[in-house]
């Protein structure tokens, strides 16, 4: 954001939502959250403004999933990239190759991913801290390694290119005002799904082994099964994202989807605050607006976002979103907020 | 009180290394009887409470719940046969509030599973609905009624939160409740409400095996007692017959020498 009055009005903006949020009920802060979905291309200053709006709602989507397996089932997974690849091939090849339609792509993308993680999870998922982390790396490097040699699949380093857009009937998601409407639903219904499960029994089950993983099991909680799930879960919306993913860039290329992005996806979820639903848009927006500031410069772009990430990990160790509400809360002398509410 | 045998321990033996920490210990816990396990630090209470409810493995022996086989089960399979606990030192779940911890007490006497739970399934909601009223129910049985049930487990008083737990293992509807210590810092006050309360949890139909170091409490409420002693047990009966047990007697002052 080049002007400060940019960043205020933001910061205003933010507060004011954030206490009208916390006196919602969840449906009702959704009901807010598709209000300013919709009018928010009217307040983007141009076309790559809301493309940018369109990344930042697809790596939330992926966000969202890793949030809810980071955060709540406290699992660690540094090969999500994977996922997100999985479903984006398998839009890009059943569309470009077997001429099926974009919204089986989009199907299949969510299919795949889950299966994937759970032909993946339940192995790997028997291992513990370290261990646990080396097993989704070592994964995430298959599958990039398999997105690069399977060529008569993938292309290889050449990738897939001219992946048709989604459309109905006539109608075809080929702008980014289209995408942006289509993705921003998508981003509502996510958010809807996961704090749907954190106040629920299976929510408050992975949220108790939190507390006391040893209290959890002896009050009947089978913590191995649930981490599975939100495993098997984290993979679907990863690969659903993948999808949408590919049908709005029309290109998927192998290093889309490598270790780097796997990185970043770590990033976003512990920046924007772990256990903490809007706190993925946060992170997802966080990381991608600074990659974009700092693409002016190429040499000490790592340096700098190192040096982003280690300042806001210090300052606001909860998480961007919660750090920020409450500084602002502190700055403007504004009470309460319910401090257990998980959103 | 009948004579149906809730809780039965045949041999049950644990080892730590070279510790032997509970040997061949065989107990039996009839169904509504409030039973009490005492013996000097380091007898092995709490090793055979985390046996019982599958946190330890054991090494041999055998244990039923209701006549079924819960030796080698997982914790959470043992706590499905009607097995709840609360712990020596508190474990509550401090980063959720008073009622979400009962709730999820109650988690084996539910069933709505993670797609029930995102779709927001009428089923799903009326258990949620259920839940938090037996949740309430739970909480009002141990006197908490008038904390905010919104409120941070983690930020209540030392007392209120052991009574907390003991919501949280009542809201399990359990055959068995085993508490680990449960006057361990409390007031006398606070300790006669307890007794009070573990009759009126026993009046329910709830059987009760604790393990604790406040003999008033042991004695006042309990049936019978049994005593452990470098993991082996060396004399149960009732309070009267157990107090005048020269074998006891004989462990507490060895180990206070």
């Amino acid at each position: 954001m080049r002007k400060p009055y940019h960043a205020a009005l933001f910061a205003a903006a933010s507060s004011l939502i954030e206490r009208a949020r916390a006196r919602l009920k969840p449906r009702h802060s959704f009901a807010m959250a598709a209000v300013i979905a919709a009018a928010l291309p009217a307040v983007l200053p141009g076309q790559y403004a809301v493309y940018l709006a369109v990344v930042i709602g697809i790596n939330t989507i992926v966000a969202l999933g890793l949030n809810l397996l980071m955060g709540y089932a406290g699992q660690v997974s540094l090969g999500q990239a994977a996922f997100v690849g999985i479903g984006a091939y398998a839009s890009a090849v059943l569309t470009t190759k077997a001429g099926l339609s974009p919204w089986l792509g989009l199907g299949a993308g969510a299919a795949l991913g889950g299966l994937t993680a759970a032909a993946v999870g339940i192995p790997l998922l028997k291992l513990r801290g370290h261990y646990l982390a080396m097993g989704t790396l070592g994964f995430g490097m298959i599958m990039h390694i398999v997105m690069v040699q399977w060529e008569g699949l993938t292309e290889g380093t050449i990738g897939i290119m001219s992946i048709p857009p989604l459309s109905l009937g006539g109608f075809a998601f080929n702008t980014e005002l289209r995408m942006y409407y289509l993705v921003a639903a998508s981003v509502i219904l996510c958010m809807a799904l996961a704090s749907n499960i954190i106040n629920s029994r299976v929510g408050r089950a992975m949220r108790a082994v939190h507390g006391s993983e040893v209290a959890a099991q002896t009050s009947g909680v089978d913590t191995a099964r649930y981490k599975l799930q939100v495993f098997i879960l984290s993979g679907a919306m990863a690969g659903f994202a993948g999808s949408l993913y590919a049908h709005h860039a029309t290109y998927v290329h192998p290093d889309c989807f490598g270790f780097h992005y796997s990185i970043q996806l770590v990033v976003m979820v512990v920046l924007g605050g772990m256990a903490s639903i809007w706190g993925a848009i946060f992170g997802a927006g966080a990381v991608m607006l600074i990659g974009e500031q700092l693409r002016r410069s190429l040499e000490f772009s790592p340096i700098i976002f190192g040096l982003v990430l280690i300042v806001i990990m210090i300052f606001m160790p909860a998480g961007l979103w919660r750090g920020t509400m409450d500084f602002l809360r502190r700055l403007a002398g504004f009470g309460g907020g319910d401090k257990t509410r998980t959103a | 009180m009948s004579t149906e045998v809730i809780l039965q321990l045949r041999d049950v033996t644990k080892r730590f290394g070279g510790l032997l920490a509970v040997d061949r210990l065989s107990l039996a816990v009839q169904r509504g009887q409030i039973k009490a396990i005492i013996g000097p630090n380091g007898a092995g209470k709490t090793t055979a409470f985390n046996l019982i409810t599958g946190v330890y493995r054991m090494d041999e022996g055998e244990i039923e719940v209701a006549g079924k086989r819960a030796s080698g089960l997982p914790s959470h399979r043992v706590a499905a046969l009607g097995v709840a606990r609360t712990f020596q030192n508190v474990e509550l779940f401090g980063n959720m509030t008073v009622l979400e911890n009962v709730m999820v007490g109650a988690h084996t006497r539910a069933r709505a599973g993670l797609l029930s739970a995102a779709l927001r399934l009428p089923a799903m909601q009326s258990e949620e609905a259920s839940l938090a009223e037996k949740a309430r129910t739970c909480l009002h049985l141990v006197g908490l009624d008038r904390v905010p049930a919104a409120t941070e487990a983690g930020s209540l008083a030392f007392g209120q939160q052991r009574l907390l737990e003991m919501a949280r293992a009542l809201a399990a509807d359990p055959a068995v409740l085993l508490l680990d210590e449960p006057a361990a810092g409390l007031s006398t006050a606070e300790t006669a409400q307890l007794g009070e309360l573990v009759q009126t949890i026993r009046g329910l139909g709830v059987t009760v095996l604790l393990v604790d170091h406040d003999m008033d409490l042991v004695m006042e409420i309990s049936d019978e007692v049994a005593v452990l002693d470098h993991g082996v047990k060396i004399a149960e009966g009732s309070p009267r017959e157990v107090q005048r047990d020269p074998q006891v007697i004989a462990a507490y002052l060895g180990e206070e020498s």
